[in-house]
């Protein structure tokens, strides 16, 4: 090697270092992690109402009014199965009164919380609505509707049955919705319940007043000083509640979410309930709640919002010009600032946002009101009807003496055992004009569970006994399928005996197993594929069993898989599992044929 | 004290030298492109002037006065420096990802080479969880330095500018306390204490000593590594403005016996009593932002209560629609960066602006909501 090359490799090791120094050692992303050791999800599928609005709505009246689910039962494995209502205590401090099942939630505020919880989603994101597939999972092991945690983990108590079996409540919880609304509105209760020991009063402690549950609201999410709305790291600034997305609301467009407390962003979408996904909201109401919604027609001046259904709205340099500068995301704040002028056929209007001005299409900007924190909330599209409700009032110095650092370190101090006397306040006070308010929903009828939990009947197809080769790397399968011969949702549970059994869809990513699924009943439609929209009656849950040779221990020959149906039929179907080690003379023959009655006969078999 | 990773461990296979003539080949190769792609770089190493190095625009930017600020779009927050005296020409230096619905909060370092971001980008929407991102201004590259800290705060940097003070929720005794790290920019993290309080909040240093700001039953006391320095308030405060000289800290003190109210205050550290700001005369104002000006007294955003905009009380006594609530004084002292809102108070604040207010007026940085500090360059 010459001194010229060995020059230019030293030059090289240089600039290689240099480069090595001065790239970037980690750029910022965000992470979304499973959940993790010891508390590691399960994998659960569900079923998602195509229908959502019309089905959560119905379940969550059911499960608010405490009629939802049936009453604790029993499996044949001896385990219980109960998320039913516990009831409600009511009145103040002073003069608390035992628990009466005849108190209820009320139903549009669990519906704002189930909203700010899941956003009306008990499936991930990848499953259409109306379709089959894994239970909405937090990174915290929120599972589903309500994002239920507590109980959820395998150390929980009740526990689970093993670190890889859920119980069968959790497996209900993970598997059903109304189950799962079902357990929310248990754990809500119980944080009601929680005062006056262990949290404190808000107002009188009637369950029928909306602004009573500030407490319990505050709790679901963790009471915590993060949520206090003193919080120092809050904006002052911010309003009363979160506009929960509603463009006409107070707040939208200059705070986000993040700003706001977990009460502040639950009794929000209570006031400005949201639309269902896709769909515009609807025009503010003219002073005095007219039913007559003041002009929309855009005029220079204007505050807009860009709502061009999920797409980017194009701002191009001048009217139908080529090409556009850029494309604000949906739900973009703009100002109005020239226009209009016509051009093919369409309304163009000067529009700035941020560096950006330009021309966009009129028909994709909506008018944004100058909202009035106390004007009537346009019920139209909504979700669920709008409730007038009101926050605490800090400007009342018994209110307010409330949320002094002193009553809340109080209370955390004591690991919030002595009641948290000190945090209680009025909702009522009349000769300021506060009042309290009541849910306008109505009371349901108890019959329409029966709709949503059916009668369901589950079958497993498949061999009651396989034998399944392994190697070093990898093992056969044997596929069994749960059809549901009656209606509704079925949920099961799948039980293994041992860490190296693995129960999975033939499909399913790697490290995904099934912990509980659910066969549909031919009485619910099942949405196969969301586009082009693909329906079909019913849907088996088709899975497969393996072995994880990675952690079979040499010894093990055998061992089980249960499945386990949780809701009618209750029967439980176990298959026997046979190790066959690759190269080992040992184990059961093996057929080249499959078998086709169980235990009885193969195709071909000598 | 624990210490974590910059980044994960890369292993590379070690493989047998090429020995053929192509291989030859193809190594000299590789140097005279490494040369060439290098040499300017190593250049600025030898010539030391790093700074000059490729980067971000802003490392090309001319000499003066830059606001840092930063604007949300979506689930990603623009870094960005705009000159004093050219506010609506923005530079923008870094992208930082997050999760959707919040905003990053965050600091610049002394010298102005490092922005610290607190920023949402793990956990989720209901149970968020932040980490602390350290964004190199001449090189526009984000890394992250820390997760699991507290969503929100505002990271203080020590006065080298090495490292960087954050807290995160924490455990003493098995009950609920709040974690003091310090965060250098290599990664390591140093606990430097933890205490049972509601909020402990890092406003800056005195003698070598960390001055932090702890919430609890007592109210809000100023204390310096952890002991107690001056209690500040039985209430909330918040707002903390530590006097450049380190002599008085401005605060916003949240009284709650009449109603909740947010009053001006400035403690001296000498042990002096809490005394009420000079700046806000208007009975009728509730008092948001502090800002000191160098050399000079501290001013306070004047929030009307209620009723018609009473205009702002920034130390310029500048008459505007609204009011402003101040972020920061240039370090000259002759531009004050405050949120300006159009409305008329609490109840109804209007949207805000961030603007750039001097003896001249004041002007808008459009787009941007988000204040991180003063560079110089």
């Amino acid at each position: 090697m010459g001194p010229a090359l060995r020059s230019l490799l030293v030059g090289a090791l240089l600039g290689a270092m240099a480069l090595a120094a001065t790239a970037p050692r980690e750029v910022a992303r965000a992470d979304h992690y499973p959940c993790h050791v010891p508390n590691y999800g399960f994998g659960f599928d569900t079923y998602e109402h195509e229908d959502y609005v019309s089905a959560y709505n119905q379940m969550i009246d059911l499960a608010a009014a405490g009629v939802a689910v049936p009453p604790p039962y029993q499996l044949p494995s001896g385990e219980w199965v109960d998320v039913s209502y516990p009831g409600l205590e009511t009145g103040p401090r002073a003069a608390r009164q035992p628990r009466t099942r005849s108190a209820a939630v009320p139903a549009s505020l669990y519906k704002a919380m189930v909203w700010v919880e899941s956003g009306w989603a008990h499936a991930a994101g990848s499953v259409p609505y109306g379709g089959v597939g894994p239970v909405l999972t937090a990174i915290d092991c929120g599972y589903g509707l309500g994002q239920i945690t507590t109980g959820m983990g395998h150390l929980a108590s009740p526990p689970a049955l093993d670190i890889r079996v859920p119980s069968a409540r959790q497996a209900m919880i993970g598997t059903h919705p109304l189950f799962n609304l079902a357990e929310g509105i248990r754990i809500f209760a119980d944080k009601w319940n929680s005062a006056p020991e262990f949290r404190p009063v808000a107002g009188n402690g009637d369950p029928a007043a909306l602004e009573d549950w500030y407490y319990a609201v505050w709790s679901y999410n963790g009471f915590a000083f993060i949520n206090h709305p003193l919080n120092p790291n809050r904006n002052p600034l911010r309003g009363e509640v979160w506009h929960c997305n509603d463009p006409n609301a107070p707040g939208f467009g200059t705070f986000t979410w993040g700003d706001y407390t977990y009460q502040e962003k639950v009794y929000g979408c209570l006031r400005y309930p949201p639309v269902p996904k896709g769909q515009n909201y609807p025009p503010p109401l003219a002073p005095g709640g007219s039913t007559q919604p003041p002009s929309t027609a855009l005029a220079v001046g204007d505050t807009a919002v860009v709502r061009a259904d999920g797409q980017c709205l194009n701002v191009r340099p001048a009217p139908a010009a080529n090409p556009p500068l850029a494309c604000l995301p949906e739900g973009t704040r703009v100002t109005i600032v020239g226009g209009p002028q016509t051009l093919e056929g369409i309304t163009w209007w000067q529009v700035t946002s941020g560096q950006v001005t330009g021309w966009s299409a009129g028909q994709y900007l909506a008018k944004v009101q100058p909202p009035q924190p106390d004007a009537p909330v346009n019920p139209a599209g909504r979700i669920w009807p709008p409730q007038k409700v009101a926050m605490p009032a800090l400007s009342a110095p018994a209110v307010a003496a409330a949320f002094a650092p002193a009553a809340f370190s109080e209370c955390s101090e004591r690991g919030f055992s002595g009641g948290c006397a000190a945090m209680d306040f009025p909702t009522s006070i009349p000769e300021l004009g506060i009042v309290t308010h009541s849910d306008s929903t109505p009371a349901p009828d108890p019959s329409r569970a029966g709709t949503f939990l059916g009668a369901p009947k589950l079958q497993v197809i498949g061999e009651r006994a396989v034998t399944l080769q392994v190697t070093s790397a990898s093992s056969t399968a044997a596929s069994i399928t749960v059809r549901n011969l009656g209606t509704g949702i079925g949920p099961f549970r799948v039980r293994t005996s041992a860490a190296w059994l693995i129960v999975r869809h033939p499909n399913d990513p790697p490290g995904r197993v099934v912990d509980g699924g659910v066969a549909i009943g031919n009485d619910l439609p099942v949405v196969v594929s969301a586009s082009p929209r693909v329906a079909q009656a019913g849907m088996d849950s088709v899975l497969e069993i393996r072995i994880d040779p990675s952690v079979l221990p040499p010894g093990a020959t055998s061992g089980t898989v249960m499945v386990e149906p949780l809701l009618g039929s209750l029967q439980p179907v176990t298959i026997t599992v046979t190790v066959q080690r690759s190269g080992s003379a040992s184990g059961p023959p093996q057929f080249p044929f499959r078998r086709i009655l169980p235990n009885v006969t193969a195709e071909g078999s000598p | 004290m624990a210490s974590t990773p910059v980044s994960p461990v890369r292993y590379r296979t070690r493989r047998e030298p090429g020995t053929g003539r192509l291989a030859r080949l193809v190594l000299v190769l590789t140097g005279l492109v490494a040369v060439l792609a290098i040499g300017p770089i190593l250049w600025g190493i030898i010539a030391g002037d790093a700074k000059q190095g490729p980067g971000s625009a802003f490392a090309a930017a001319p000499p003066g006065t830059y606001a840092l600020v930063t604007r949300t779009e979506g689930s990603v927050d623009v870094i960005a420096a705009v000159r004093a005296d050219q506010p609506a020409n923005v530079i923008e230096i870094a992208r930082v990802p997050h999760l959707e619905g919040f905003r990053t909060s965050g600091s610049v370092d002394p010298a102005g080479r490092f922005a610290a971001l607190v920023a949402v980008d793990a956990g989720s929407p209901v149970q968020p969880q932040a980490s602390l991102i350290v964004v190199d201004l001449q090189r526009g590259v984000a890394e992250r330095l820390v997760s699991g800290i507290e969503p929100m705060q505002t990271p203080l940097w020590t006065p080298a500018g090495d490292a960087v003070v954050v807290t995160r929720p924490g455990a003493a005794d098995g009950a609920p306390a709040i974690d003091v790290l310090e965060v250098r920019l290599d990664g390591a993290v140093r606990l430097r204490w933890s205490q049972a309080a509601l909020a402990v909040a890092p406003v800056g240093w005195r003698d070598g000593r960390l001055l932090t700001v702890a919430i609890d039953a007592r109210g809000s006391t100023l204390q310096a590594d952890g002991q107690d320095l001056l209690h500040l308030s039985p209430s909330i405060t918040r707002d903390w403005a530590l006097a450049p000289d380190g002599s008085a800290i401005a605060f916003v003190e949240v009284t709650t016996q009449s109603g909740v109210r947010y009053s001006a205050r400035v403690a001296a550290l000498d042990g002096g009593a809490t005394a009420s700001a000079q700046a806000l005369s208007d009975p009728g104002a509730e008092a948001l932002g502090a800002a000191w000006k160098p050399g000079g007294a501290p001013a306070f955003g004047a929030v009307p209560r209620e009723g018609p905009a009473a205009g702002d009380a920034s130390a310029q006594a500048l008459r505007a629609g609204g009011f402003d609530v101040p972020l920061g004084f240039s370090p000259d002292g002759e531009l004050l960066a405050v949120t300006h809102w159009d409305g008329s108070g609490f109840a109804s604040p209007g949207r805000p602006e961030l603007q750039l207010v001097g003896s001249g007026g004041r002007a808008a940085i459009p787009g941007f909501q988000g204040f991180l500090g003063w560079v110089r360059r």
